[in-house]
């Protein structure tokens, strides 16, 4: 599997740098509304339940369901190619249901990848963390 | 006040479908323009208004007027957006018509999207989306995997499985071998399907659209304009466009809804239509699950239903409903959404040869359903009496 180090990451924006500061800390940490406590997912500016700006960004329970998931079959992106096929998953968090962070499950050296069940609990684990880049993945909850 | 039935398309035009068109988008666009409006029997000076829709991937609308030599353009739109944009061009068009402000205004889409600019592929840059930081660290970012990721919940949640993504691919083929524009005119049964390699599981190759080069126009003027022209005007009873939540933005947690599922009731409204008035329908099919989930979405069968339903031949030409009956962007070609109207208009004028739908009178033509940068958009066509 693609070294975190290795893999392509795009620009944090000032929306999305906490989330990024957390991930390298080995935290997932997610924008939550202060006046009405609506998570938001991607980070942005303001609430889309109550329209409030005021937010702050604890740490969620890294326990979630796996949502969907796809097996890709093509490099297109070339720091994947030696991982084909590889499974991607959608993850939804617990804390509300339409969290939905993409993913990918922990350290599957399987060949093909065994396929994820709909509905399976997970939960989040790190990587790369002590390189210095973090980045989040999930392992199926014992 | 509505525009519905105010407005008309009354030229259709398009290039070659190729893989290498070897000349720039410009020409693409210039010449699709001319055949459409040569189609409609007016004079390239006439024209007064330019609109199109592009990502950063082909001629601005400004640049085409110019080329025509237009000094006082009285109207123009290039709007930034994929698909889900196509059908949404037209619809600016005929409000733009209805309130006077143009008299005829022509739409195109004309993309080198084989030889020079791949969506999600080879050649470009990452979109900008604010999602896209979150996924691209996993190898996951391109339309296949996004539509794949959706139509595996759809498997599980309504049984839906091979048979129906493939019996899509298969109809659309055959329908493509009485199309004499269309790339492929190669016979495919379920049995080639099941054999070609997989893209993006639960996607083969056959489940995703080609990638073409191509310039598609249409000529939008007011009815009234259209019925002195060359062709049977096709009127526009419907031009609804919208959107709303996409697969990761916020305050969707149904992977199955889609923008298309919340605009229908509102085209069919404008229109004064019911999905049982719909005689041919050229349904957005950037994948296979794309047109099973719009079949559900625009009311032609309730939801988990639709691969049983075209499994049924409905969909086939001669069914209740022929669905791409050009092939679609499967098989004939993808233009971005705007053959689809061709061939919208193409049957309602009667013109469609060997694949004409009998007695068609009212055509639905779809934009991408909204999954994937949120916006959709649709048609609801009728030939004129
Ligand atoms: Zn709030």
């Amino acid at each position: 599997m693609t070294q975190v180090t290795d893999r392509p990451m795009l620009p944090a924006d000032p929306d999305s740098s906490p989330y990024w500061e957390a991930i390298d800390r080995g935290e997932l940490r997610v924008q939550r509304c202060t006046t009405c406590a609506t998570w938001r997912w991607p980070a942005r500016a303001m609430c889309n339940h109550c329209f409030g700006f005021d937010h702050d960004w604890p740490a969620v329970s890294g326990k979630g369901t796996v949502a969907s998931w796809v097996r890709t079959h093509r490099a297109f992106l070339p720091q994947f190619a030696d991982d084909l096929p590889y499974v991607t998953v959608t993850v939804r968090l617990a804390e509300q249901p339409d969290l939905l962070l993409v993913g990918q499950l922990a350290d599957s050296h399987a060949e093909p990848e065994p396929e994820p069940e709909i509905g399976m609990p997970v939960r989040a684990v790190f990587r790369g963390v002590s390189e210095g880049r973090g980045l989040v993945f999930w392992e199926p909850e014992a | 006040m509505s525009f519905s039935g105010k407005a008309a398309i009354a030229g259709i035009g398009f290039t070659e479908f190729s893989r290498n068109s070897g000349v720039t988008t410009l020409t693409l666009a210039l010449r699709a323009i001319r055949a459409a409006l040569d189609d409609a029997g007016l004079s390239p000076d006439e024209v007064d208004g330019v609109a199109t829709h592009r990502v950063s991937d082909s001629a601005a609308s400004m640049t085409v007027a110019q080329a025509f030599g237009i000094r006082d353009l009285k109207y123009f739109i290039d709007h930034f957006g994929g698909g889900g944009s196509s059908h949404q061009v037209i619809g600016h068009a005929a409000m733009a018509v209805t309130a006077g402000v143009a008299d005829y205004v022509v739409c195109y889409r004309a993309i080198n999207a084989r030889s020079a600019f791949r969506m999600g592929g080879t050649g470009r840059g990452f979109v900008d989306s604010p999602e896209t930081q979150y996924q691209a660290p996993y190898g996951y970012y391109t339309p296949p995997q996004q539509y794949a990721m959706i139509a595996r919940a759809y498997m599980d949640r309504y049984g839906a499985n091979e048979r129906h993504f493939g019996a899509v691919a298969v109809n659309q083929r055959a329908n493509a071998l009485l199309n004499d524009r269309a790339m492929m005119r190669k016979p495919m049964s379920y049995e080639d399907y099941l054999a070609s390699p997989w893209i993006a599981e639960p996607f083969r190759l056959p489940d995703c659209c080609l990638e073409t080069d191509v310039g598609v126009a249409v000529v939008v003027c007011s009815a009234e304009r259209a019925r002195d022209l060359r062709q049977r005007a096709v009127l526009i009873d419907g031009a609804t466009w919208g959107g709303g939540a996409t697969l990761y933005s916020i305050g969707e947690p149904d992977l199955n809804v889609s923008g298309a599922r919340h605009m229908a009731p509102r085209l069919y409204r404008m229109a004064g239509l019911s999905p049982a008035d719909v005689d041919v329908a050229m349904l957005y099919d950037c994948f296979t699950f794309a047109v099973l989930l719009q079949l559900e979405d625009y009311g032609f069968c309730a939801r988990g239903e639709a691969g049983e339903f075209v499994l049924s031949g409905a969909t086939a030409i001669g069914g209740t409903l022929p669905v791409n009956t050009h092939g679609g962007f499967l098989s004939e070609g993808y233009a971005h959404g705007m053959n689809h109207v061709v061939e919208a208009v193409m049957q309602l004028r009667g013109q469609a040869g060997a694949r004409q739908v009998k007695d068609a009178r009212i055509a639905l033509s779809t934009g991408a359903p909204g999954y994937v940068g949120g916006v959709t958009s649709a048609l609801l066509l009728r030939g004129d009496a």
